[in-house]
């Protein structure tokens, strides 16, 4: 078991623990040639499958929509949605009423079905986005008890309004004329229709996963505050999960009705939701194939209940014991195959992971100068924890090109400092202005995208990307690929189609301090970066961090504890202590200030 | 339509959720752990003790069996979450809850059946009455075993040593575990003293508010409610939060006009209270 | 290091399945035949069933004794019916699809299902398939007013009419007030004909009436607070059992003590031995009172259910009467069994069965609806008893003024 698996396993605010990255990029015609072999074998079935058969494949799709949608939110996102099949009862609703009620059949004719289920799953996917709205204060688990609530007074409300087929008795027309459920001749038709829109919604999903916006629900699962960082909202993140998973359970609820032509609240209880969720995680809902999976899983465990005259409530309970076995070993099968197929493509050496930041040739820069130029500007800065005053009228500058140092012992306030600077404490009193720009009232990717920029103490680079996918959306929209690709070289990364979860948590920061230059900020904050580095690591990440202004164009700011990497690289210091600036200046002058000797090195490194 | 009169017979049906709520709350802050299943491994264990009915044995061990199936079985769930989910997030140990709640309704099923469960409730009738409006017996004693947990639990975390030690394994099992403390042990204390609560809760309600094992989760929501009128830290506001919706369910009921909106109220007045309490809590703790 | 923490898990897990089956034994369907005779070998005739087993165990179990007994005793003709039920899980989806199941078998008919919603669902493809279904319990409107389904209850809707209608004119309350679960539309309107044709026969109306009850309520505190400041001498409750219980005792807890009229869903041991509450609870009961061996066949049914090992209840009287006018029908028909002709032969009977059970006599026939069975036998719950008590007289919707119900006409 390598290193990247054990802190995974370790981490603490990680859902979605040792999942596997994303397929690495292949040629662009692969998704499209999946999509082409389902449809050709999709066909194949239509007309080899018996007609029973054929209503129990479309089940199997049907489930595997209702499983893609949740998989965005839970697998991808990291959030528990325990409401998925409200989402799929109000698209359903919605194209229901338009099918029975209103003249859209008429007006339409065939294709009225297909425009009442977008309808129906653009309402579904405005539920989405109410149901998101408190996640911009509700983190985590409380959010699912949220869902919970929707999930239960939504199953109310359809139990008072019915669905519209109900009210005339009037069953829901296919879409194209397929015969209804009650003639046996439809099933096949309708198998095609529900197989065409499941692969252009799977196609969606595969490139959406793919996209900035993907990029952001897999950094949001991992952390909040570095989505944040990286110019990311996570407001927006949240949301658009949120609704593009609403959005495909409102179709896969139109797809639901559109089978049995008419509908009842009871499929979409909570419980049902409760039992999609639970498979959603045992499978691993967030890949795709494993989402298909699910579906078969979803309908072939009660078909195989039914053959032996088991009571269909096993069913369920196979699904909590498959889920418990997922969780508690925190990972689930589409996990695991990626796993091995990960683990079968390093033995091949296909996937590079190893840092060779030790054996790169020293590039000898000096320790960079400042220039007149005053890049960040910090007045007055003062923040309060209740009683607590932890800092207190910071004052300071630092100027464009150089690398500058923010030292002090623990608990000092550097940390409290940077949170302050980057907009994770917007209580804080004073100013901040970056080239000029006033930060005070910006939230924290405003203040990332205004070109300050930060890296964490802690791990915050997440394990479900790769190294490309990750350094792409650190970078941003317009971020040059070939840039990403030098920066990593330059601190001897690991190639960008490495999976973030084989690379050890040393060089996964790393990773994060190269993918933060490659976006260009005016100024970038290094929290701690040298923490875990051995001694050889220390001194080539230290030769290397002196060329960045130069040849990047990116100031910085090191907040360090440990004085080897800042007698290295700084040419000026700053020095905190109970929350106020103890000294500011020159390296050698600050290192020699009595004071500081006092305060901060006495009882430790100056003795040695 | 009496609205005062709804009011207080709501307020003694929020009994119930606030006494739910008081201990989804200290299952969150000792076991970090939203337990989904919290109400039903009380409804299992007080079904599985019905069975012992036909043994004339007296209402106290009838209720003692139910107390003591429950608490096993929370422990077995909480053993479940601490051995292989000790360092994980709240949400991986609390997702572990929503599987094991779907399959002991599933299970309930299969071994109780879903005719109507024979259990009488403890307590019938009315504490006392004015004119319409009738304060219940089983009301004030919910409300009472609510408050007193929540008091009980305070002092136990703020005053004794065995409250250090929970309220230090809270927070990083694995620091706790070098200081000696006994992380597993603790935690399974805590999951079988709510799973118990939890069996004698049903048990007094009876088949008035848990007749099926559908309990299990309709009980669940309003009791989560509460809760989270508390964010799932405090205990007093968890209290407050069952009476709240408790309240809201009554005076609703009395405008039957606005019946589709009646169950949207509780929920969005609770979210948007917690917006308003957790305003400043924009970023999650950890940095 | 994993796989050893996996094996922990699994034997948890094995652990946990492992009570459960042991908690499960003991009720297993015995399908040994009883009586002896040459049994039937021939070639099966294949009948089909929808029934939520969940709720509705007894039911198929009762219509399977039957055909167990009729094969041990030869069959049709040395032809045995070989019975399959299909699990609808009370889903939409699922009746849809085990629907098509029980088509694609080949069944002749359908007999004995007993299901919430399975009318409603699929009585269009029974139509467009011709195929007939003699329902063992119907609950959804659809089962008493389409064309293709017969069912051997009662239903709901005429319960609710016959327990009004014994509530205000033998037992003589004036102020009836009612708190019910609505349901889907359909029912919603099925119950609220019931009504109108109760104030109809009798030119009475309810005092109160409170229809936002939903299913799966958490507390019915508010539903009983509302209730307390309107006059009413008894009250109404249409819900299913565990439910009116749990209303009840709210009820109780708030000191209401009015008598209770409810449905014959209510109607079982388990409810009669979970009752807590302080005043009479009357029901119509479908069937005769299945305590009451009195009643002619009712003995016999009582053998044929103990040695089966199936409980007595309301629900196994019901499947044991469609069986037992599957049976009738089927050995009406001229020459080969197939689904067309079994169809024929039920949709061509014009002689009614008579039926003791049921206290109406049978009759499926070519109508646009079937409502064989309009009758209901009061029963009552007394206060601080556990046993059901036969009432009577024997109420007979055709003489007191009941309205059939019907669904929408749809397209």
């Amino acid at each position: 078991m390598s290193l990247a698996d054990t802190t995974a396993a370790t981490s603490s605010r990680q859902p979605d623990a040792g999942s596997p990255a994303p397929r690495r990029h292949g040629p662009w015609w692969f998704p499209w040639a999946v999509a082409l072999g389902v449809t050709v074998l999709a066909t194949g079935l239509a007309f080899a499958l018996p007609d029973y058969w054929l209503l129990i494949a479309t089940s199997v799709l049907v489930a595997m929509m209702s499983l893609l949608g949740l998989g965005i939110v839970t697998g991808t996102a990291g959030m528990i949605a325990l409401c998925q099949l409200s989402f799929a009862a109000v698209g359903g609703w919605v194209m229901d009423l338009l099918m029975t009620q209103t003249a859209l059949p008429e007006l339409l004719g065939g294709a009225a079905f297909v425009v009442a289920m977008l309808v129906g799953a653009t309402a579904a996917s405005l539920l989405g986005l109410i149901v998101g709205l408190p996640a911009l204060r509700l983190r985590g688990v409380n959010l699912a008890v949220v869902t919970l609530g929707v999930a239960a007074a939504l199953d109310m409300t359809l139990q008072k309004v019915s669905f519209p087929d109900q009210w005339t008795n009037e069953r829901v027309q296919r879409p194209f004329g397929i015969p209804g459920a009650e003639d046996l001749s439809g099933n096949r038709s309708y198998f095609l229709f529900v197989a065409g829109v499941v692969i252009i919604v799977a196609l969606g999903v595969f490139y959406l996963q793919r996209s900035r916006w993907g990029a952001g629900w897999r950094m949001v699962a991992f952390s909040e505050r570095g989505t944040a960082s990286t110019g990311t909202s996570v407001t927006s993140a949240k949301l658009s999960a949120f609704m593009v998973s609403a959005f495909i359970g409102g179709i896969a609820g139109s797809l639901m009705v559109g089978q049995i032509t008419t509908a009842n609240y009871i499929t979409f209880q909570t419980l049902n939701s409760l039992g999609l969720y639970v498979l959603s995680m045992a499978v691993g809902a967030h890949l795709i194939e494993m989402a298909f999976f699910g579906g078969i899983l979803f309908v072939l465990i009660p078909e195989i209940l039914k053959q032996f005259n088991i009571p269909l409530e096993w069913a369920s309970i196979i699904y909590a014991v498959l889920g418990i076995q997922a969780l508690t070993t925190k990972s689930s099968m589409g996990n695991d195959l990626r796993r091995m197929i990960l683990a079968w493509q390093r033995k091949r050496g296909l996937n590079s992971i190893e840092s060779t930041l030790v054996s790169l040739e020293p590039v000898g820069a000096p320790v960079p100068a400042a220039s007149d130029n005053v890049l960040l500007e910090v007045k007055d800065l003062r923040v309060e924890f209740g009683a607590v005053v932890a800092l207190s009228d910071v004052t300071m500058q630092l100027h464009e090109g150089e690398i500058l140092g923010l030292i002090g012992p623990n608990g000092a306030g550097k940390s409290t400092f940077v949170d302050s600077l980057t907009g994770f404490l917007p209580h804080h009193t004073g100013s901040v202005t970056l080239d000029g720009v006033e930060l005070d009232s910006l939230a924290p990717h405003k203040i990332a995208r205004a070109g300050l920029r930060r890296t964490f103490q802690q791990d915050r680079v997440p394990s479900t990307m790769t190294v490309g996918a990750y350094a792409r959306f650190v970078g941003g929209k317009e971020v040059d690929e070939d840039l990403i690709d030098e920066v990593l070289a330059f601190f001897g990364c690991p190639g960008t189609q490495a999976p973030l979860q084989m690379v050890d948590v040393g060089t996964r920061r790393l990773i994060e301090v190269a993918a933060n230059i490659a976006a260009g900020p005016k100024l970038l904050l290094l929290d701690e970066p040298a923490a875990g580095l051995s001694h050889e690591e220390h001194v080539a990440f230290a030769d290397r961090l002196r060329a960045v202004p130069e040849r990047f164009g990116v100031s910085l700011l090191i907040i360090e504890h440990d004085l080897d990497l800042v007698r290295s690289v700084c040419s000026n210091l700053v020095v905190l202590n109970f929350g106020q600036v103890l000294a500011t200046g020159r390296q050698e002058d600050v290192l020699a200030n009595p004071e500081v000797l006092k305060a901060y090195m006495g009882e430790t490194e100056m003795v040695s | 339509m009496d609205i005062l009169g709804s009011l207080v017979v709501g307020l003694s049906s929020g009994g119930l959720y606030a006494a739910f709520g008081v201990l989804l709350v200290l299952m969150a802050t000792l076991t970090r752990v939203i337990n989904f299943s919290q109400v039903a491994v009380g409804v299992f264990g007080a079904y599985l003790s019905l069975r012992f009915i036909p043994l004339d044995l007296p209402t106290w061990v009838i209720i003692l069996i139910a107390m003591v199936t429950a608490a096993a079985i929370s422990a077995l769930l909480g053993w479940i979450i601490a051995t292989w989910l000790g360092e994980s997030s709240t949400t991986a140990r609390s997702a572990v809850t929503v599987a094991t709640l779907l399959g002991l309704i599933s299970l309930s099923f299969l071994v109780f059946g879903t005719r109507p469960q024979a259990n009488p409730p403890l307590l019938v009738g009315p504490l006392f009455t004015f004119g319409d409006i009738a304060v219940t017996k089983v009301g004030v004693l919910m409300l009472a075993l609510a408050v007193g947990i929540a008091a009980v639990s305070r002092l136990l975390l703020t005053k004794t040593s065995l409250g250090v030690r929970l309220r230090a394994i809270a927070d990083r099992q694995t620091a706790a575990e070098l200081l000696g403390i006994n992380v597993k042990g603790l935690q399974l204390f805590v999951w079988a003293q709510t799973g118990a609560m939890s069996a004698l809760f049903i048990s007094i309600v009876g088949n008035a508010q848990a007749g099926s094992a559908n309990s299990m989760i309709v009980l669940l929501i309003p009791a989560a409610a509460a809760a989270l009128v508390g964010a799932f830290t405090n205990v007093w506001l968890a209290v407050a939060g069952g009476l709240l919706v408790g309240a809201l369910q009554g005076v609703l009921t009395g405008f039957p006009s606005i019946t589709l909106l009646t169950d949207w109220v509780p929920l969005t007045v609770i979210v948007l209270f917690l917006l308003w309490n957790q305003r400043k809590e924009v970023w999650d703790v950890a940095r | 290091m994993h796989s050893s923490r996996n094996l922990k898990a699994v034997a948890a897990i094995a652990a946990v399945g492992a009570l459960t089956l042991a908690a499960c034994s003991g009720t297993s369907a015995s399908d040994d035949p009883s009586s002896e005779g040459s049994a039937a070998t021939g070639d099966p005739i294949v009948v089909a069933a929808l029934s939520g087993l969940t709720f509705f165990p007894e039911a198929p179990e009762a219509v399977q004794a039957v055909f167990d007994d009729y094969n041990a005793a030869g069959g049709l003709d040395g032809r045995p019916i070989d019975y399959t039920v299909y699990d609808d899980k009370t889903d939409p989806a699922a009746s849809a699809t085990a629907a098509q199941d029980a088509l694609s078998s080949g069944a002749v008919a359908l007999v004995g299902g007993s299901s919430l919603l399975d009318c409603a669902v699929n009585h269009t493809t029974w139509e467009e398939n011709g195929i007939v279904s003699i329902q063992g319990t119907g609950v959804d409107p659809y089962c008493f007013a389409t064309p293709n389904i017969a069912p051997t209850n009662t239903g709901p809707y005429f319960d609710t009419f016959a327990t009004l209608y014994y509530g205000s004119e033998e037992l003589g309350f004036e102020n009836i007030c009612a708190i019910m679960v609505p349901d889907e539309a359909a029912a919603k309107a099925a119950y609220e004909q019931a009504i109108a044709s109760w104030s109809a026969s009798t030119g009475k109306e309810l005092s109160y009436l409170d229809t936002t009850l939903v299913r799966g309520q958490a507390s019915y505190a508010g539903n009983v607070s509302s209730l307390k400041s309107e006059t009413c001498d008894a009250l109404f409750v249409a819900e299913v059992g565990d439910a009116v219980l749990a209303l009840l005792g709210e009820a109780s807890n708030q000191g209401v003590d009015l008598p209770v009229l409810v449905l014959t869903s209510a109607y079982s041991d388990q409810f009669a031995a979970s009752a807590a509450y302080s005043s009479d609870i009357y029901l119509p009961a479908e069937w005769a009172p299945y305590g009451d061996m009195t009643i002619d066949g009712m003995q016999d049914w009582a053998d044929s259910m103990d040695a089966h090992g199936v409980p007595k209840t309301a629900f196994s009287q019901g499947g044991y009467l469609a069986a037992q006018y599957f049976i009738d029908i089927l050995e009406s028909i001229d020459g080969d069994v197939t689904r067309e002709s079994f169809t024929a032969a039920a949709k061509g009977m014009t002689d009614p069965i008579d039926s003791p059970i049921a206290q109406a006599p049978f009759l499926f026939g070519d109508a646009d609806f079937h409502q064989p069975n309009n009758t209901a036998y009061p029963v009552v719950l007394r206060a601080g008893t556990n046993e059901w008590e036969s009432l009577g007289p024997l109420l007979i919707g055709d003489e007191i003024g009941w309205q059939y119900s019907t669904v929408p006409a749809g397209t």
